[in-house]
């Protein structure tokens, strides 16, 4: 049982292959980041989940063996906090609304922990509980 | 009995004269044809000697054409006004009759059917009735107003008729009262000056019309001033026969001197044509010669070399032995080994081709090789340039608080 007030491990790779997607061509531009979230906050997390693992980018990264093992020896904490870093540099309006409601940032929460358990290939947990909450904070607005 | 034997002779001296006109020679037939054409107005000829005849000609045809047609108009338009002329003066004149014959008065029963006549002046312009003269009436006035009863008037004018000669006598009915103005009343008048005025005039017209009948018919005196007399006309037609034998013969001239050079040209060529011929069957039968002496030497070596093998069917047997497994060769072992050297050299060739395009190849997949190594380095270089930033990057309110919260 790991402690949880230590601060995460964080694999260095991690920072270069995550810092390598800003080089992509398509990389997008906050406001289209928006606009997508927007139409995805109100799915349930493993329809969002099932959307990015179904994108053609998506698979073609997860089945290299480098993002296997650039997130090796890492927790959602740690993969939680990389791609909370990666959003607040690149997307801060993104992070705004994540951390406007407890929704969003459950939505955040899960839709992480299901595509890390899809990448290291385990079964995705069950969060009734956070699929509670995600049922109740439907059809809330974000907040900017 | 005199008169039928002069008769007689008469008929003998005609039948004479026709026999004699029938035995006439070619000769004194062609002189009365030729006397005959002389008469006969100028022709056009149809060979002119001269350009300038010739256009002269057409000219002339040209110009007696239009000429004819502006007669055949110009007559045609006075006929036409002559005929209208006619016509016009016909209904004057039935007009002035029917007015003649109106202003004679009717009788009372006729003029009681219609009584409208009696309020429209009678002979108003036609001028046909000759009114009675200032004079005369006058003095038939008095002669009048000097009887007291109407008997004795009617006695007076019986007796003088001559008061009333220009009227019809008829005592019972009343002379109509004649109220003409002094504008209509020359109008009404038709004396025999007018009459003959009217028809001085009429005689005029009809003598302008056939002057213009007359003007149409004869020709401008610019083309045909007046028919030509006959010693005009043969003289002329001996200008023109003198002309033409003058011209027919320059032109026999000049045909003959053409045909003369023409003629020579043709002698020159023909001459130097027979020469080239010559000198060509000559070189011909040089060459034949040459060739039939080839042809026996060749066959004289031929008849003197010892029979030889069929080569082509020598060589489809050592193919065939070839191809079943039995090597033969009729090659010498010179020419065998520098077939093999020569096939050798010919892989070399081939191998060294296929190296270049290898090393071609792969020098192109090098720089394509390149080329990639080159852009994923540059990502890879921003990913960890931008790896570090993140690893650097100060989290925001926003940020820190979502990461404490996993």
């Amino acid at each position: 049982m790991p402690d949880s007030s230590a601060p995460p491990y964080i694999n260095p790779l991690i920072y270069n292959m995550i810092g390598s997607l800003t080089a992509l061509d398509e990389f997008p531009s906050e406001d289209y980041v928006l606009e997508i979230y927007a139409q995805l906050r109100v799915l349930p997390a493993e329809d969002v989940a099932y959307m990015i693992t179904n994108d053609d980018h998506f698979a073609s990264y997860i089945n290299t063996s480098l993002v296997r093992a650039a997130i090796r020896g890492m927790d959602i904490r740690g993969i939680g906090f990389v791609v909370t870093t990666f959003i607040d540099r690149n997307f801060p309006g993104l992070m705004r609304h994540i951390n406007s409601s407890e929704s969003d940032f459950l939505l955040y929460k899960n839709v992480l922990t299901i595509l890390l358990s899809e990448i290291r290939g385990e079964n995705v947990p069950e969060q009734e509980d956070e699929a509670k909450g995600q049922v109740e904070i439907e059809g809330s607005s974000i907040q900017s | 009995m005199a008169k039928s034997d002069t008769e007689s002779k008469e008929k003998d001296v005609s039948r004479s004269a026709a026999k004699e006109k029938k035995e006439e020679s070619p000769i004194a037939i062609a002189a009365e044809a030729l006397n005959a054409k002389i008469d006969l107005p100028e022709q056009i000829n149809i060979i002119p000697t001269s350009p300038e005849e010739a256009t002269r000609a057409v000219d002339d045809l040209l110009v007696q054409d239009i000429f004819e047609k502006i007669k055949f108009n110009r007559l045609k338009g006075a006929l036409a006004r002559s005929e209208s002329f006619a016509n016009t003066e016909i209904r004057n004149l039935e007009e002035s009759a029917k007015k003649t014959q109106s202003a004679i008065p009717s009788p009372p029963s006729v003029m009681n059917m219609n009584p409208q006549n009696n309020s429209i002046p009678i002979g108003l312009g036609t001028g046909i009735i000759p009114p009675i003269n200032s004079d005369r009436a006058a003095s038939l006035k008095v002669a009048l107003d000097s009887f007291t009863s109407d008997d004795a008037r009617r006695k007076f004018i019986d007796e003088h008729p001559e008061y009333f000669s220009s009227v019809p006598i008829n005592p019972g009915v009343p002379i109509p009262q004649q109220r003409f103005s002094s504008q209509n009343q020359p109008q009404m008048q038709q004396d025999p000056t007018t009459i003959l005025a009217d028809a001085t005039k009429i005689l005029m017209d009809h003598l302008k019309a056939g002057m213009d009948i007359q003007k149409a018919i004869s020709p401008p005196a610019g083309i045909n001033s007046g028919a030509p007399s006959t010693v005009e006309v043969v003289n002329t037609f001996k200008d023109i026969n003198a002309s033409t034998v003058t011209g027919f013969t320059n032109l026999v001239k000049d045909f003959q001197s053409q045909m003369k050079t023409v003629v020579d040209d043709l002698k020159s060529s023909n001459l130097e044509l027979q020469k080239n011929v010559s000198k060509l069957q000559m070189d011909l039968i040089e060459k034949d010669k040459e060739y039939m002496k080839n042809r026996i030497d060749h066959l004289e070596s031929a008849l003197q070399r010892p029979p030889e093998f069929n080569i082509s069917q020598l060589r489809s047997v050592i193919n065939e032995a070839n191809a079943n497994g039995v090597p033969v060769s009729v090659d010498t072992e010179e020419r065998e080994r520098l077939r093999s050297d020569n096939a050798r050299k010919d892989r070399e060739q081939d191998h060294k081709f296929n190296m270049e395009q290898k090393k071609i190849d792969l020098e192109l997949h090098r720089e394509k090789r390149r080329g990639l190594v080159m852009n994923s380095a540059v990502k890879a270089a921003g990913g960890f340039l931008e790896g570090t930033v993140l690893k650097k990057h100060v989290l925001s309110t926003d940020g820190e608080s979502v990461a404490r919260r996993f």
